[in-house]
């Protein structure tokens, strides 16, 4: 399940837990990568790459809460793990908050690690697989005319082809050709199956990527 | 000593030596005058031979005896009292006039032509004619007196004085005189010698009355001039006594042991409270060295520093030695605090010593110092307990480090890592490296937290600075605090106990750090400069936080007054009595870049040893 590709990011401040870290990973055959401060970091990860990060709380320069701020709101996925020497609640609270995966107290055992690392960069591997079936399933409702999309919602609304034809002013006929080229284009072989696809996607009313409906 | 009472009570049987010492001072008068000593000396004893009576009569000899004795043992208040006695005594006529006539023979005639003098007159005609008799003539001079020949010996006398004796101690020939009982006086034949120089002086000044007049108001005058320095001499004898005795008075009531020792390192003066701080009676001590009351281990010592005191006791006019010991007779010791200045005396130089055993007080501040080293570990437990997050950090660092090496190396041993060997041997290596880190970090703060006594060392303040730094470090870290040096290369070494030096420091630090809490990031700067102050060495701890209370900085040192919102406000309290029991003082000024300075002052070292 952990993608080869996957990348584990260290910041340590103290060189030597540093270097031991990264060592670790290492020999648990994963490739690792090691900064020295938050800054460092912000400035090389490109925000997309897969992996995870192992973090210290208490750090010179920005602190790791600070760190965990400022990825979530650069909308950085990246599982985090944070490693603390002291955990006081309100810190680890926060960052709990802010997204952290899980939360070790230095110094930790082997098994912990491996498993925080695993868990993180499983997780990590999930969200990337969902992601690239969200990007094609929205790149197939992409295909769809504004008139196929009002149609589309209609259909994920539950309503009957009728009820469709008269909301939208036309003929059944036509309904029924929209209808036939949703399907086709969407690759789906039932209205079930299209609802699970446009769920998928958190396709919704207020979803920005689908025009919003006439306002009748 | 001196029989002065009998002297005046012209008691005879004293009057002999009495009289000789008189002549003594009487001699040293006329030396002065540039009369030939011991012709002097001859021709008094001489007068003085003619003046006792058979019972008194010493030979030569014995004179010289008594006054070789004399020269050596009077001293000046001796020949004062001699002399006054001596000038109220009724010896002093008999002297006067023995005197007179080793002086000159016109002194006699003055004398003699006194009014009053009687039938002596009629004697001083005959001296006169036997004298203007022309050389080698013979005259035959007859006296009548009342008081018939009884009354002829001390003429007699003096005319032998005049006519042999004085030409004789002048290396002029004597006259030749003999005389005759008669029934109402006596007759004199006098064969006058041929001239010489004093004869030639003798006659001059009997055919000038004016002359001997004058020379008799000069004799006169030196008597009276004499008479006049006795009374001074006694004067300031007696003054001298009396300052000596304020002295002695004012030793004796001095609240310390007082000890005055001279050059050598004798004792020469003490008083009673000596005497009962050291248990031995005065007489014991007096004249012994100082450093029998030095505990023996420290005599080397003490002779050392006493040589040194009066190398140059200008240098440090009084001086006060601490930490010294005295010694009791029955060889205990005890804790002393030794005043020292210099004197002048009529010895020399002398040391004026004031003692003061401070045993007690050694002891109420061995307790003071006791209670202040419990505060002070309580003020360090109470930091440890603030810095606990920071702290925990910085031992689970390397522990972190250790076990993820530890970790790698178990995984590259199970694994069949080809490079695994390499890698372990170095992981190993800095697994030890990492051990021995913990263990540093880990003794640091067991010395901070000891509560053992304080050990003052000779230490270097720069070291120190250092050393505080890094235990603060922890807590800059997470307010991203920068704390900078500014270390003067040259600073005095401090004698102090390295552990409440410490936690000054770290104490200072955490409160600059502390104060900057709530100002922007970049503006978070502490600094930490040393430099050399006047006999000593000055730390200033400076940071650009919140600065100084309104109402001042001095209300800050008091105890339980805290600026932070969880301070038990003991912190500065305790730095302060900690610089201030190692001598030095602490203060607070405003930062002119924002924020507060505090400044503390510790003495230099100064040559003590650990």
């Amino acid at each position: 399940m952990i993608d080869p590709a996957a990348t584990v990011y260290i910041i340590d401040d103290d060189p030597a837990a540093r270097d031991a870290v990264t060592a670790l990973v290492r020999q648990m055959g994963l490739r690792a990568q090691a900064f020295a401060s938050a800054e460092q970091f912000l400035e090389t990860y490109d925000g997309t790459s897969p992996g995870c990060l192992i973090t210290d709380l208490r750090m010179l320069g920005i602190s790791g809460v600070e760190l965990l701020e400022r990825m979530v709101r650069a909308g950085t996925p990246l599982p985090v793990i944070i490693i603390t020497a002291y955990p006081e609640t309100p810190v680890t609270v926060r960052a709990m908050q802010l997204g952290a995966v899980t939360l070790l107290e230095k110094p930790c055992a082997d098994h912990q690690l491996w498993e925080a690392i695993r868990d993180a960069l499983e997780r990590d591997a999930r969200r990337r697989a969902g992601e690239a079936r969200r990007r094609e399933i929205r790149a197939r409702i992409d295909q769809l005319t504004p008139r196929e999309r009002d149609v589309l919602r209609l259909i994920v609304e539950g309503k009957a082809n009728k009820q469709i034809a008269k909301q939208l002013g036309v003929s059944l006929r036509t309904v029924e050709a929209h209808r036939h080229n949703i399907f086709e284009k969407l690759q789906a072989h039932s209205v079930a199956e299209l609802v699970r696809l446009v769920l998928e996607t958190g396709l919704s009313d207020r979803d920005p990527f689908l025009p919003r409906g006439p306002t009748w | 000593m001196c029989p002065i009472r009998a002297i005046e009570e012209n008691d005879p049987s004293v009057g002999c030596e009495v009289s000789c010492r008189a002549l003594g001072i009487l001699f040293a008068w006329a030396a002065k005058r540039g009369l030939p000593q011991e012709a002097l000396v001859r021709e008094t004893w001489r007068s003085f031979d003619y003046l006792m009576d058979d019972r008194q009569r010493i030979t030569w000899a014995e004179y010289c005896a008594v006054l070789a004795k004399g020269a050596e043992v009077w001293d000046q208040e001796d020949l004062v009292q001699i002399g006054r006695a001596f000038v109220r005594s009724r010896w002093a006529k008999p002297f006067r006039l023995a005197a007179q006539i080793l002086f000159s023979p016109t002194e006699v005639y003055a004398w003699l032509a006194r009014p009053g003098t009687g039938g002596l007159n009629q004697f001083f005609t005959c001296l006169e004619t036997a004298i203007r008799q022309p050389d080698d003539q013979r005259v035959v001079l007859e006296l009548t007196l009342e008081g018939g020949y009884q009354a002829c010996p001390s003429l007699w006398h003096i005319l032998r004085g005049v006519l042999i004796e004085a030409p004789a101690a002048m290396g002029a020939r004597p006259a030749e005189v003999a005389m005759t009982e008669l029934p109402n006086g006596a007759r004199y034949e006098v064969l006058v010698p041929s001239k010489g120089p004093w004869w030639t002086r003798l006659r001059r000044a009997v055919s000038r009355p004016f002359a001997a007049r004058s020379l008799a108001r000069e004799l006169q005058e030196a008597y009276e001039e004499l008479h006049w320095r006795y009374d001074q001499m006694e004067a300031k004898a007696a003054e001298r006594k009396r300052a000596e005795q304020r002295f002695r008075a004012l030793l004796e009531s001095a609240p310390d042991a007082m000890i005055i020792v001279d050059q050598r390192g004798t004792i020469t003066l003490l008083n009673s409270r000596a005497e009962a701080m050291f248990g031995y009676d005065r007489r014991e001590l007096l004249g012994r060295e100082v450093e029998l009351l030095v505990p023996e281990r420290l005599r080397e010592v003490h002779r050392g520093h006493r040589e040194r005191f009066f190398q140059d006791p200008g240098l440090r006019p009084m001086f006060t030695a601490a930490a010294l010991y005295g010694r009791h007779r029955d060889g205990r010791e005890f804790p002393i605090e030794v005043t020292v200045s210099a004197m002048a005396s009529e010895e020399g130089m002398v040391a004026v010593a004031a003692v003061r055993d401070v045993t007690e007080r050694k002891k109420a501040e061995e307790e003071l110092e006791e209670h202040r080293a419990r505060l002070a570990h309580l003020g360090r437990l109470h930091t440890m307990g603030e810095m606990v997050a920071g702290i925990a950090h910085e031992i689970n660092q390397p522990l972190y480090a250790i076990s993820s090496y530890a970790s790698a190396v178990i995984r590259a041993l199970e694994s069949d890592d080809p490079d695994g060997q390499a890698k372990v041997l170095d992981w190993t290596r800095k697994i030890s490296d990492q051990v021995s880190r913990a263990g540093q970090i880990i003794r640091r703060l067991r010395d901070f937290a000891r509560a053992a006594p304080a050990q003052p060392a000779t230490l270097n303040v720069n070291d120190m600075v250092r050393e505080s730094v890094a235990l603060v470090e922890v807590d800059a870290r997470p307010l991203r605090a920068d704390i900078r040096l500014d270390l003067a290369d040259q600073v005095p070494p401090i004698y102090a106990d390295r552990v409440q030096i410490q936690q000054v420091l770290v104490n200072l630090l955490r409160n600059a750090l502390e104060a900057m809490r709530e100002v922007p990031v970049d503006q978070r700067q502490a600094l930490v400069r040393t430099c050399p102050a006047e006999g000593g060495v000055q730390v200033s701890v400076e940071d650009r936080g919140c600065g100084l209370p309104p109402e001042g900085p001095d209300r800050l040192f008091d105890a339980f007054v805290s600026t932070k919102s969880d301070g038990m406000g003991m912190g500065l309290a305790i730095s302060r009595s900690i610089v201030e029991i190692h001598g030095g003082h602490m203060w607070a000024t405003d930062n002119p870049e924002g924020g507060a300075i505090f400044h503390f002052v510790l003495p230099a070292a100064d040559g003590r040893h650990d």
